[in-house]
């Protein structure tokens, strides 16, 4: 029985891009987990990735999750279906159906050796056995879905890499009542468009579902680029298509955080958390531009779009996630398990396999721990948690369970954030993450932020809010502003909030919480407020520093940090944007 | 004549030179007739259908002839690959023809319906997988412990006698440290309890007295005191209740077994020598699966 519903929403935390050795990366790379692994790991049961290696547990299990394999090369079984198949004409059929499972073994035994033989019976042909690898992906799905306690939905990866450009989408379905039979892959076509046009085919029969693209840091600024497919400007049709079809943005993951980049955002103190500055080629190819990779420079450049009438293409929510091959998702900094299966070990993650090129040991030593996905749902159900989505209440973490509510609204006062029922104030007198704030009274926005730390990550360093705005000349801006921090501390004189400290004790791999607040709240007023210009804000919540994964396996085989690697990370979490768009 | 045996522009030539004499040597098309290949009317069926699958339509004539030229391509260098054995130990090919097979295992492993009586049975075999949790009613006051720094053990005794004076009618948001959490909890299960406040809370939680207030019990945000006034003990469901996750994992079972006798059917046919390392060689005869 589900629990009832929570008008003022519940958070949930998740995944939904999981490979598992459906992936034809995953299970080249020697993995042998199924979706029923994947489900079976984020319900908190133990797993292995390769059949012997080391075992793989969540500490804290998750509220929901999503296999989405790669669809490349999943229709390969489909073979079956094709009369010139020898698999097609296999006499099964009687078999199949009888009770006795040994019986039918025993029968395929024969068919198979036969088959092998030479010998077929093409009078008989069995459609009973013809399916596809997404049948199974969804019956996974269907089978460990609880609602109001595990949600799953049936996904997949569109895996587009032109010149190994990273332009990859996961499609996340709502339901499993009304699913295509073979699901889109980048052999269809590599062009986002295309893509686009498939799902819009899919909702015309029925399906409800929506795209989420990742590891725009390793597109070399091919995600966010200003033109279409064929080279043209970006139009207003387009910039509908692509926000109907993206709300979201995977903002960290395995590979990478890509919310911004240093030189992109120079007055950043925290622009260079875990970037993975790379492309998909196999031979840690560097990225040549970074404008166009980055989810702050989209955001900025669909309000330029918007400004000239072209709509905005890039108005994205924010989630993290995971990109795991291993069907565990790994988001746990403290029990990082690694991307592939040889990862699963620490010396092997943290020195590589032997005789691999050094700048590969490099590129796994930089990916990141699993993001995690944080959804604000009235249900643990698979339609209040897409339909979350869809508007973008949502939020995204480089991996702990950090709970942060964002509000916008004209009179919020910082009374309200002090009441216990400060969401209803929230809810009731302004919008939430991922809206547009609306019937403005030439008043500065306010917001109401909140968070409270992973009761087991680290405490919580400050609160941020991150302006952009693009003024009447067409001069893009950003800024940083620190809403509320522990401790006393003060800004110096350049306006900065000095650092939180660092307990971090490398030799241990360890750290204190003795720093820090356990949680944040405040309503925060944006003192430089142009009615007349449109601009967006989201909330980035910073803990204090701990140990990176890699600092913790040194610590545990006794040998010290290899070079080019952070000691302490300061996870954290990042809030949809809430936008003000200008009367004029 | 050192510096050019470096360079890799001369080691591509060389392996190009190789490649091209062990092509000569295997392809029978080298030097006599041309090879076939016969696009058949089925597998233009089934590239028709393929590409319908996808986008609803079926492919026009130009887009067609694409399909066709494509396969064409994959065809020779499909070929050309096989005669140059590159198929063979190639991990890659190995692992995923043996997913396809184990795929296919999977496909003749009868999925029928389970009696009630085998899945009473498969329930009462297996309780870990379907105990119902315990569950805990209780209130709790936070303390910081960066705010009372040493006083801490002090400060909480203290509370902890007040709270326990005041009795249920005290306003808990008055007491102890501000934190965003609920004061009350009611019939929440254990594994809520660990994702709020952490496993070491949790477990402590399960030792503590009803209906007083105890503590200090620490969590991952500092200490807390708590109340406990109910708790349901764990206990093992019947079978209408959980019906559905125990035929999910007695389906599975079922399957894993079923996998397993049909590998085992397999390697029947097979005799598996395994030569053990060392200067004798010996030699280990296995007739069964190792």
């Amino acid at each position: 029985m589900l629990p009832p519903p929570n008008p003022e929403r519940n958070v949930y935390f998740g995944a939904v891009h999981v490979h598992t050795s459906y992936s034809f990366d995953a299970f080249t790379n020697g993995t042998k987990t199924t979706p029923a692994d994947a489900y079976a790991w984020a319900q908190g049961k133990a797993i292995t990735s390769s059949g012997t290696g080391p075992e793989l547990k969540i500490v804290t299990p998750l509220d929901f999750y999503a296999v989405a394999d790669h669809a490349e090369y999943m229709g390969v079984f489909n073979q079956m279906a094709n009369p010139d198949s020898p698999l097609s004409k296999l006499p099964l059929a009687k078999r199949v159906t009888s009770t006795d499972g040994n019986t039918a073994m025993q029968a395929f035994g024969e068919v198979l050796r036969d088959v092998s033989a030479g010998k077929r019976d093409p009078a008989l042909s069995d459609p009973a056995i013809s399916r596809s690898v997404w049948a199974e992906i969804v019956k996974a799905a269907d089978a460990n879905y609880q609602p109001g306690k595990f949600t799953t939905f049936a996904a997949f990866e569109w895996t587009s890499n032109p010149d190994k450009r990273n332009l990859h989408r996961v499609v996340v379905f709502r339901d499993t009542a009304k699913l295509p039979d073979l699901v889109m892959s980048s052999f269809d076509s590599d062009k986002p468009e295309d893509l686009w046009k498939w799902m819009d085919l899919q909702r015309s029969k029925g399906s409800t579902l929506l795209a989420i693209p990742h590891n725009g840091n390793a597109s070399d600024g091919r995600m966010f680029e200003l033109v279409k497919a064929d080279g043209k400007p970006i139009d207003a049709a387009y910039s509908r298509t692509r926000a109907m079809n993206e709300p979201l943005y995977e903002i960290s993951q395995i590979k990478g955080t890509s919310e911004t980049f240093p030189t992109l955002s120079p007055k950043d103190e925290f622009a260079g958390f875990e970037q993975w500055d790379y492309t998909l080629s196999a031979d840690a190819e560097r990225p040549t531009r970074h404008r166009g990779s980055f989810a702050r420079q989209a955001l900025l450049d669909g309000l330029s779009l918007q400004m000239q009438e072209k709509g905005n293409p890039f108005k994205y929510g924010f989630i993290g996630d995971t990109d795991t091959h291993n069907a565990a998702a790994s988001n746990e900094e403290f029990n990082y398990t690694g991307k592939f299966v040889s990862e699963n070990d620490a010396k092997l993650r943290l020195n590589g396999l032997k005789g691999q090129p050094p700048a590969q040991v490099q590129q796994i030593r930089e990916f990141s721990s699993g993001g995690l996905a944080g959804v604000w749902a009235k249900e643990n159900t698979r339609e209040a948690i897409f339909d979350a989505m869809m508007r973008k209440e949502t939020f995204g973490t480089s991996g702990p369970m950090i709970k942060v509510r964002f509000f916008g609204g004209w009179d919020f006062n910082a009374a309200d954030v002090k009441r216990p029922d400060f969401v209803k104030a929230g809810y009731g007198r302004g919008v939430s993450m991922g809206s547009d704030l609306k019937s403005a009274t030439g008043k500065a926005p306010s917001f109401i932020v909140t968070a409270i730390k992973d009761p087991r990550s680290g405490n919580l360093d400050r609160i941020q809010i991150i302006k952009g705005w693009v003024d009447a000349k067409g001069k893009q801006h950003e800024k940083i502003y620190d809403a509320v921090w522990s401790g006393d501390r003060k800004p110096g004189k350049d306006g900065m909030l000095p650092p939180v400290g660092n307990t971090v004790d490398i030799a241990k791999g360890d750290y204190t919480n003795s720093i820090g607040a356990p949680d944040l709240a405040t309503v925060w007023t944006d003192p430089d407020f142009d009615p007349s210009v449109s601009a967006f804000y989201y909330s980035r919540v910073i803990e204090i520093p701990t140990p990176r994964w890699s600092t913790r396996d040194a610590a545990r085989l006794g040998v010290p940090i290899p070079k080019g690697l952070p000691a302490a990370i300061q996870e954290r979490a990042w809030t949809s944007p809430i936008w003000y768009r200008s009367g004029k | 004549m050192q510096k050019l045996l470096r360079e890799p522009l001369l080691h591509f030539l060389l392996l190009g030179a190789a490649i091209f004499v062990a092509y000569s040597f295997v392809s029978k098309g080298g030097s006599g007739e041309p090879e076939q290949i016969v696009i058949t009317q089925g597998q233009i069926v089934n590239l028709a259908v393929g590409f319908a699958k996808t986008w609803d339509r079926p492919p026009t004539a130009e887009e067609l002839a694409g399909l066709i030229r494509d396969r064409v391509r994959e065809e020779v260098y499909y070929r050309e690959a096989l005669a140059l054995d590159l198929h063979k130990d190639d991990t890659i090919i190995r692992r995923r023809l043996r997913q396809k097979m184990e795929f296919v295992s999977d496909d003749i492993a009868v999925q029928r319906e389970p009696t009630d009586a085998e899945l009473t049975a498969y329930l009462q075999a297996h309780p870990d997988k379907f105990r119902v949790e315990p569950r805990f009613t209780f209130r709790q006051v936070y303390l910081n412990p960066q705010k009372h720094g040493s006083n801490l053990a002090h400060d909480a005794a203290q509370l902890l006698v007040q709270l326990n004076q005041a009795g249920d009618q005290a306003d808990l948001s008055a007491m102890g440290d501000a934190l965003m959490l609920e004061p009350a909890f009611d019939a929440v299960p254990t594994s809520k309890v660990e994702k709020q406040f952490g496993e070491t809370f949790a477990t402590k939680l399960g030792g503590l007295q009803l209906g007083q207030w105890q503590g200090p019990v620490e969590s991952g945000y500092g200490v807390h005191l708590v109340k406990v006034s109910a708790r349901t003990e764990g206990s093992l469901p019947a079978l209408a209740k959980v019906r559905g996750a125990v035929r999910r994992e007695w389906n599975n079972a079922r399957q894993l077994e079923a996998n397993e006798k049909f590998y085992q059917q397999l390697l029947k046919r097979y005799t598996v020598t395994i030569e053990q390392p060392g200067p004798t060689a010996q030699v280990k005869k296995l007739g069964q699966a190792p």
